[in-house]
């Protein structure tokens, strides 16, 4: 290893003295952003694809109805204009004279067609339940009406009719999701691999697929048969798929990479005094939840004391260290309340406070923690948990003397434990569908399968039920904010933070939108300034 | 020595009905599926899903089907990435792979049996022990530190190499380093202790009374038949570095085999962890066979004979 490594390593060292690792696609002017998607996406057909980096291309590739601006409000996208009948159920959109990137118009029945794509049992959809909000749509999923029974209609090339179950406020900015994007037609019955070539891969967005090799890097060019081509400034999008952070952290500094995203939680605080760092606030909040048929956790007061007794600002700072929010309630910022923001309006649930916690505590019958049991606190292999839980465990100790135990299982057994209750305390996190508090509300239902915890709660139940069919939008959110009060005073879970996401980003990147579902990167108004 | 081949071949395939009959039990025995996720979906969504991929039928028509299958060298799609199938993955993975391989396991035969045999002749003097501290290092520091250090210094601190990605021979160079140490380690040892052992045979006294050259002594007769227990090592050497290493492959952003390897466990990915099980067994029988046939031509004492007879 001695002499011949030294002079192998002389040898490129010499070789490669010289080359210059710079990029030079931008001396002719060229707009190029190199961006590390960080993983391989499992498929690009909007109908089942279901996550981040899936998403990122999609939204560049295609378009929907309407498009999330950056203050992720819906604008006008292949739709043009739309009504909305007086009772909130009607939706009537016109399209826009717009073409597919083969040339081919863009129709309302590419929409039609898209959608019961989306709804057909055989199309086995994981988003499927994102268009249930139309008429029959559900029914049509489960097997129990045709196609043609279901609230979507085109009435001609450009006019769009959608018929809801409810009026469904969000139902605007759920059009500028991936799943309800629009497919060409002729190409998708012609070829069910359609989503798998270059060539075949027809969208109606500002950018097209140029090149996609395997696990390796996706090239996507600016679409000329885009609608609003001439406000499209970037030429080309280059997408890597290191799934390291490390690695990505040291592409980004030597300039391989000019966006990059999770970065490691060590380098956040330097990142940010360089400047090259920026949080972004994301719809998702994580958070312990009960196994209240737990002889111990079924106690209310017990759920409230352990959820007292954690110091979350201090978890944020010297654990996660990512700028998240410190969560004393269910629903993150970032969805609409009567007035502004649902988040404000509802304020915190509750305050820390490890006294009052021991109190609860002694009420329910575990003075000092005396006769409580060990607990189990159970987490998965996938997420950044075990120094979070390892501080959580060490605050419960201190602060309540109740010992825990730490139980890491596999992704995969860990969701089987968590679906059959086979646990007691679990880390869990839930992020949003769509911008609005109903997402995040009606997963604790009675009977939503992702009511994990066991808790029922008759009221609750009510008040989500008059949100949901509920007329009148102040009614409805005036309904959502009791039941979140509810849902915080019986704790099934116990709030920890709301999520952010850390990106970091070249100086002469601009106008990259991140928007608050996801924190994918949209790139329709993105553009290169040196 | 046809014979044998072929009856060596008979028990490969034998070998192979088992690790995949082993193998498939074993997936349906571990919980979770290739559709599991945080957000339980409802019901009629998760039968559509299982419907489409046939995963509704009992096991032993999945089983059947998938045997079937796999004799027609058709190893199925991928659940995870639609529109791929498990042939594909391979098709795309192995070349990589076996290309950082192949430069892999050049650079260890190289640094290793040099490092080996001036060890070998300069035994227990300086040169000795320094090489074998090296080689201790080598075989005992994890690929993925040594990974992250020539990462540090050729591509962050220097500049000189790209720190991750493919395609140009640039980028082979780091993680080809990194993937070489533990098998230069280990050929170098085998060849100071062999070398060790076969100079003190009474045929390199001879070559040497003869009056031979001193490096005709050493390449001709002494390396030659040092070199058997290195050509066996490189049987299940060159089997686990074509096929790809995770560790390396992840730093490095290598769009190889090897990841599969671990991710298709993970993702409950069952189709493509039957195929690169299948795949990984074949290639290893095969390299096995392959070095038993190029030890006779080696060694001339190695007969491959039948054993019945």
């Amino acid at each position: 290893m001695n002499l011949y490594f030294l002079i192998f390593m002389i040898g490129i060292a010499l070789l490669t003295a010289g080359c210059s690792q710079k990029q030079d696609d931008l001396k002719n002017g060229e707009q190029v952003i190199t961006y590390n998607l960080g993983a391989e996406p499992e498929t690009l057909d909007p109908a089942t694809a279901t996550g981040k980096a899936e998403a990122t291309v999609q939204m560049a590739v295609f378009e929907g109805l309407t498009r999330l601006d950056k203050d992720n409000k819906p604008v006008p996208g292949m739709a043009k204009d739309w009504e909305i009948s007086d009772d909130g159920t009607r939706y009537t959109f016109h399209l826009r004279d717009a073409k597919w990137s083969n040339g081919e118009p863009v129709t309302a029945y590419d929409f039609e067609y898209a959608w019961k794509r989306l709804l057909s049992p055989e199309t086995g959809a994981y988003y499927a339940y994102q268009l249930w909000y139309i008429k029959n749509g559900k029914e049509y999923t489960d097997g129990n009406v045709s196609a043609d029974e279901v609230g979507v209609r085109a009435i001609d090339d450009k006019t769009l009719e959608v018929e809801l179950i409810a009026p469904t406020p969000y139902f605007l900015s759920l059009t500028a999701f991936s799943g309800l994007y629009p497919v060409n037609q002729n190409i998708v019955q012609s070829n069910p691999d359609w989503h798998t070539g270059v060539d075949t891969y027809v969208g109606n967005g500002p950018f097209k697929l140029a090149e996609w090799k395997h696990n390796q890097k996706l090239v996507l060019l600016k679409n000329p048969n885009y609608w609003a081509a001439d406000d499209v400034k970037l030429d080309k999008i280059v997408m890597t798929m290191a799934e390291s952070r490390n690695t990505e952290l040291t592409m980004f500094e030597t300039g391989q990479i000019d966006i990059a995203e999770e970065v490691p939680a060590q380098e956040i605080k330097r990142l940010l005094d360089e400047g090259t760092a920026s949080i972004h606030p994301d719809l998702s909040s994580y958070f312990s939840v009960f196994n209240t048929d737990n002889d111990f956790l079924k106690d209310k007061r017990v759920r409230r004391a352990l959820a007292m007794a954690i110091n979350r600002q201090s978890l944020i700072d010297n654990v996660a260290q990512g700028f998240q929010k410190p969560a004393y309630a269910f629903v993150p910022n970032g969805v609409p309340g009567i007035n502004g923001d649902f988040r404000e309006e509802g304020g915190d649930y509750f305050q820390e406070n490890v006294e009052r916690a021991r109190e609860l505590l002694a009420q329910a019958g575990y003075p000092n923690g005396d006769g409580a049991p060990t607990l189990e606190l159970m987490y998965d292999n996938r997420g950044d948990h075990q120094k979070l839980v390892e501080a959580i465990q060490e605050m419960w100790k201190s602060n309540l003397n109740i010992d825990v135990k730490l139980k890491k299982q596999e992704w995969g057994v860990y969701l089987k434990s968590l679906f059959n209750g086979d646990y007691q305390i679990a880390m869990a996190g839930w992020n949003a569908d769509y911008v609005d508090a109903m997402t995040f509300l009606d997963m604790w239902v009675s009977d939503s399968g992702n009511n994990v915890a066991g808790w029922r709660n008759s009221e609750y139940d009510r008040l989500i039920e008059i949100a949901k069919t509920s007329f009148d939008n102040k009614k409805r959110i005036a309904a959502m904010h009791d039941a979140e009060k509810i849902l915080l005073n019986e704790m099934p879970f116990m709030p920890i933070y709301f999520y952010t996401n850390v990106n970091m980003y070249k100086p002469w990147v601009k106008g990259v939108v991140v928007p608050t579902i996801g924190g994918f990167q949209e790139f329709r108004w993105a553009y290169v300034e040196k | 020595m046809a014979r044998y081949i072929l009856r060596r071949v008979g028990t490969m395939l034998l070998a192979l009905f088992f690790i995949v009959s082993a193998t498939f039990f074993m997936l349906k025995a571990i919980p979770g599926g290739p559709f599991a996720s945080e957000k339980k979906l409802p019901p009629s969504i998760e039968e559509n899903i299982t419907k489409k991929y046939h995963l509704d039928d009992p096991w032993y028509i999945q089983y059947r089907d998938y045997l079937i299958r796999t004799a027609e060298f058709d190893l199925g799609p991928s659940y995870r990435y639609e529109g791929r199938t498990v042939n594909d993955i391979i098709a795309d993975g192995f070349p990589v792979s076996a290309q950082l391989g192949f430069v892999t396991v050049l650079i260890s035969i190289v640094t290793g049996i040099s490092l080996g045999t001036i060890a070998a002749l300069n035994r227990n003097k300086f040169h000795d022990y320094f090489a074998m501290i090296l080689a201790t290092l080598g075989f005992s520091v994890p690929s993925f530190i040594v990974a992250f250090i020539l990462m540090y210094i050729f591509a962050y601190k220097l500049r000189l190499l790209p720190p991750a990605l493919w395609g140009t021979w640039k980028h082979l160079v780091l993680p080809a380093v990194s993937l070489s140490f533990v098998p230069t380690a280990v050929i170098a040892r085998l060849i100071r202790s062999n070398m060790v052992e076969v100079l003190q045979q009474d045929y390199i006294k001879t070559a040497k009374a003869k009056g031979l050259k001193k490096t005709i002594v050493i390449y001709r007769h002494a390396l030659r038949n040092a070199i058997t227990p290195v050509v066996i090592y490189l049987g299940p050497l060159v089997t686990g570095i074509f096929t790809g290493s995770f560790v390396i492959e992840h730093i490095f952003a290598i769009p190889g085999l090897g990841r599969h390897f671990v991710m298709s466990i993970q993702n409950r990915d069952y189709t493509v962890i039957l195929g690169i099980t299948v795949f990984y067994s074949l290639f290893l029988m095969t390299m096995n066979l392959a070095v038993d046939i190029m030890l006779t031509v080696i060694d001339p004492r190695v007969q491959l004979v039948d054993e019945k007879r």
